[in-house]
């Protein structure tokens, strides 16, 4: 059956406790922000040894800017989190035999890639929705309502930014022994791509996706190109992915 | 199915070198000491890697079951759901995994693949390879990680399976090749050495391994005894090859009795692979 492959890694994933605690970890660090923003002032009193007298102004950040940071927590320390979570996914079943064991029934590497991508994609996804939902709570209970469309478009493209960041991941991993190495060649392609943006007016990169999923909060972006070269970029990913996935070590 | 002229590379390194052979009904088995390209071969039939030259006709229609040296298992899976697992993937319905997993000797108990033992694992390996009914059996070592009744176990059910599909199987030991195979082929540094029955390979040589409590014979006076083409030492036992048994048996008896020294073990078989490599290349 086509969808054994996925129905197979939900299972391992509810035996291995993924399931659980790579949404929590995302929900407790969305959470944090609005927690920490709104007691920062009696954190830094209790804790700050400040000489009698003193006085902290610190501004209330408006419920944007909350959500802003909570996003910003996500896009970093959440995605680290996801990929952690996937990195030896190859290289796990890789050193079992079992990926080996599935070419020699002759089962599709586009159905393997497919699956596994899958998997992760949607556990990414339900992980940022949720704690995009933590994030929004603490904001309302503890600051004020904010737009919710513009809320929903920005928790789309965190999603989008994930599933993307996965994909290119899910490309290095197929290819390269070591979920390490995968991860690492991600994160740092990461970080230059987004040092780079900084510099260079291209928004239609899907390295754009996570920043406008802030700045969407705050007022209008061009949405409709970062949409489309992210799910190009995904869907060639996955192309290259499942054309040459490495079944068995290379000295095997 | 034929093997031809595959040759598969590393590098630098050859491990198959121009590889050539057809696959017979019955059991094969693929004989050779380790690292002579026994795992390297069947990685290409079961189609798992590609040959750097060369090709392997007609293993692209057959359904085929491989059982790697490590059993490819899913850790967190018992024996019944990975059974279950194999069925799904290959689209085979109706199947009992109980029943399967009794047919290779194994209880289903309910515990996660990665808390068995090695021959559990070995097992629960034969039967996910089986789950698809193959015609062709692919095995590699699969009777290493066993004690001597699993290994009987599975000896005995290879001789059962070999009578509805072509199994080809590795060992580097030469008895259980004679045990369940009608055909062997023997392998050494990537290279076919030869091909052919057992008895082919061994011809009517035998060995009758010595240990004395004093051990006080020279290798010149072992040589001496009728019979004896080949004399080996490993600690204090002596193997001795013959191609006249009785005779040497009889004779060897009779030096000890004469010389009045005392016997710790005597033991007649094959030949070692070891020793059957060196005949071959000599």
């Amino acid at each position: 059956m086509k969808t054994a492959i996925f129905k197979q890694e939900w299972i391992e994933s509810w035996r291995n406790k993924r399931m659980i605690w790579v949404p929590i970890a995302l929900m407790l660090l969305a959470a944090m922000q609005p927690l920490t923003l709104y007691f920062l002032p009696d954190i830094l009193a209790s804790g700050g040894n400040l000489p009698d007298g003193a006085v902290i102004e610190i501004p209330t950040p408006s419920p944007e800017e909350v959500l802003m940071s909570a996003s910003e927590q996500l896009r970093q320390i959440g995605l680290l989190v996801v990929l952690l979570s996937a990195m030896h996914t190859f290289s796990h079943e890789r050193s079992l035999g079992t990926l080996a064991w599935l070419k020699s029934l002759n089962i599709p590497a586009t159905r393997i890639v497919l699956s596994k991508w899958g998997h992760y994609s949607l556990l990414a996804v339900i992980a940022v929705a949720l704690a995009q939902l933590s994030a929004a709570y603490y904001t309302i209970v503890l600051f004020e309502s904010f737009d919710v469309t513009d809320f929903l478009v920005a928790t789309g493209l965190l999603m989008l930014h994930f599933v993307v960041q996965l994909s290119i991941f899910f490309l290095f991993a197929a290819l390269l022994e070591s979920g390490l190495v995968a991860l690492v060649i991600t994160l740092a392609l990461h970080f230059i791509m987004s040092l780079l943006l900084g510099w260079l007016e291209w928004d239609w990169m899907p390295w754009r996706l996570g920043s406008l999923s802030a700045e969407v909060l705050m007022g209008e972006s061009i949405l409709v190109w970062p949409i489309v070269s992210s799910v190009l970029l995904i869907a060639v990913t996955l192309f290259v992915a499942s054309k040459r996935l490495l079944f068995i070590s290379r000295s095997s | 199915m034929n093997v031809k002229q595959l040759t598969k590379q590393f590098g630098s390194f050859t491990a198959l070198d121009d590889v050539s052979f057809s696959l017979r009904p019955g059991c094969t088995s693929l004989l050779g000491e380790n690292g002579a390209g026994k795992t390297t071969l069947l990685n290409m039939i079961a189609r798992v890697t590609t040959p750097t030259s060369g090709q392997i006709v007609g293993h692209d229609a057959i359904r085929i079951g491989y059982l790697p040296q490590r059993p490819a298992l899913y850790p967190s899976l018992t024996p019944v759901e990975t059974i279950r697992y194999a069925a799904e993937l290959t689209g085979v319905t109706g199947i009992d995994p109980v029943k399967l997993l009794k047919r290779v000797g194994l209880e289903p108990v309910d515990r996660p693949a990665a808390h068995l033992s090695g021959g559990m694992r070995q097992r629960l390996g034969i039967a996910q390879a089986l789950v698809h009914d193959p015609e062709l059996l692919l095995l590699d070592e699969p009777v290493s990680a066993l004690d001597p009744r699993g290994r009987r176990e599975v000896l005995d059910l290879l001789s059962d399976l070999k009578r509805e599909r072509m199994i080809l199987y590795s060992t580097h030991v030469l008895p259980d090749a004679e045990e369940a195979s009608d055909w062997v082929l023997l392998l050494r540094q990537g290279r076919l050495l030869m091909e052919g029955t057992v008895t082919d390979l061994l011809g009517s040589k035998s060995s009758i391994q010595v240990r004395l409590f004093n051990d006080v014979v020279t290798e010149d006076e072992w040589r001496t005894l009728p019979g004896v083409n080949h004399v080996t030492r490993s600690g204090t036992t002596w193997e001795l090859e013959t191609d006249t048994k009785d005779v040497t048996e009889r004779a060897l008896l009779q030096m000890l009795l004469e010389r009045g020294l005392r016997l710790q073990s005597l033991h007649v078989g094959h030949p070692s692979l070891e020793s059957l490599f060196l005949e071959v290349n000599a």
